[in-house]
């Protein structure tokens, strides 16, 4: 049994795979700003923007998701040919 | 569901103890906080300048739309981040002066932290210093506690009305002082032991 580059490329879920490395670093990163607004934060202040942070960043990565879920990555041809369907010659 | 954290606050802090009041909260003017949001907006409009100068130049050869948004929405994940990470340093670097103490606590990014306090009994000196022409306008500057022996001086930077803070440090340590002879904390001698 014989697999060529491109047919091990198509089997890999790129997009599950950067939608996944996109949400693990974001939300670490947007925790240690929860955590610190809520833990060393002094008065109501910051822990208002910490809720309006929280808010924000549930709505922009669903956004993100959403958009990256409608977006197609083509991997094909021959060797590691990167293209995506969006960019077009209109030419 | 209880909310009252977002609406009422004790000024609680790390270390604050049951008979100590917080006498004012202190961060920097919001100047310095204004030059880096004005820096972050500009950041959040220059890509899409950038976009539609690129797009006036290549609409001829490609439709890169969906593309520019898809990354553009990213990008604003990432500016999001950054806009939250300059608010939580801002309201992270603050002063407290309470009627025991004045702790001065500084957040350097996620993991360096450095809180220092300052007993109100060992003040020797306030001084307060407003230099520069949008300082003088905006009355905002540094206020600097001397205090005994040879230990560095007890900075509070840029902050909004200094002399106003002033006159509160002063009042809160002539009545430590009166209410503390001999610098004996009153308070904790009728704990148990």
């Amino acid at each position: 049994m014989s697999m060529d580059i491109a047919s091990i490329i198509d089997i890999i879920p790129f997009k599950t795979i950067l939608a996944g490395l996109l949400f693990l670093i974001y939300w670490v990163q947007a925790f240690f700003i929860i955590y610190h607004l809520i833990r060393f934060g002094i008065g109501p202040k910051p822990k208002i923007i910490a809720l309006v942070f929280f808010v924000g960043s549930i709505f922009l990565t669903m956004v993100v998701f959403v958009v990256l879920g409608q977006f197609a990555f083509d991997f094909s041809g021959a060797g590691f040919n990167f293209s995506l369907p969006n960019i077009t010659n209109i030419k | 569901m209880d909310l009252s954290i977002f609406k009422i606050s004790k000024y609680t802090f790390d270390g604050k103890k049951s008979y100590e009041n917080v006498s004012i909260l202190v961060y920097r003017h919001w100047i310095t906080i204004a030059l880096s949001m004005i820096g972050l907006l500009l950041a959040l409009f220059l890509p899409l300048a950038l976009y539609y100068i690129a797009k006036s130049f290549f609409a001829n050869y490609y439709n890169i739309e969906s593309i520019f948004w898809f990354c553009y929405l990213i990008y604003m994940l990432l500016w999001w981040f950054a806009l939250f990470y300059n608010l939580t340093m801002y309201f992270l670097d603050t002063w407290i002066v309470s009627d025991h103490r004045i702790i001065d606590s500084k957040q350097h990014g996620f993991f360096k932290r450095k809180v220092s306090e300052l007993n109100l009994a060992k003040i020797q000196d306030i001084s307060v210093e407003i230099k520069g022409l949008i300082p003088t306008f905006l009355d905002y500057g540094n206020l600097e506690i001397q205090t005994a022996g040879t230990e560095p001086k007890f900075v509070f930077e840029q902050i909004p009305h200094p002399s106003r803070v002033k006159d509160i440090i002063m009042r809160e340590h002539n009545k430590y002082v009166e209410a503390h002879k001999g610098d004996i904390e009153v308070h904790e001698l009728s704990k148990p032991i």
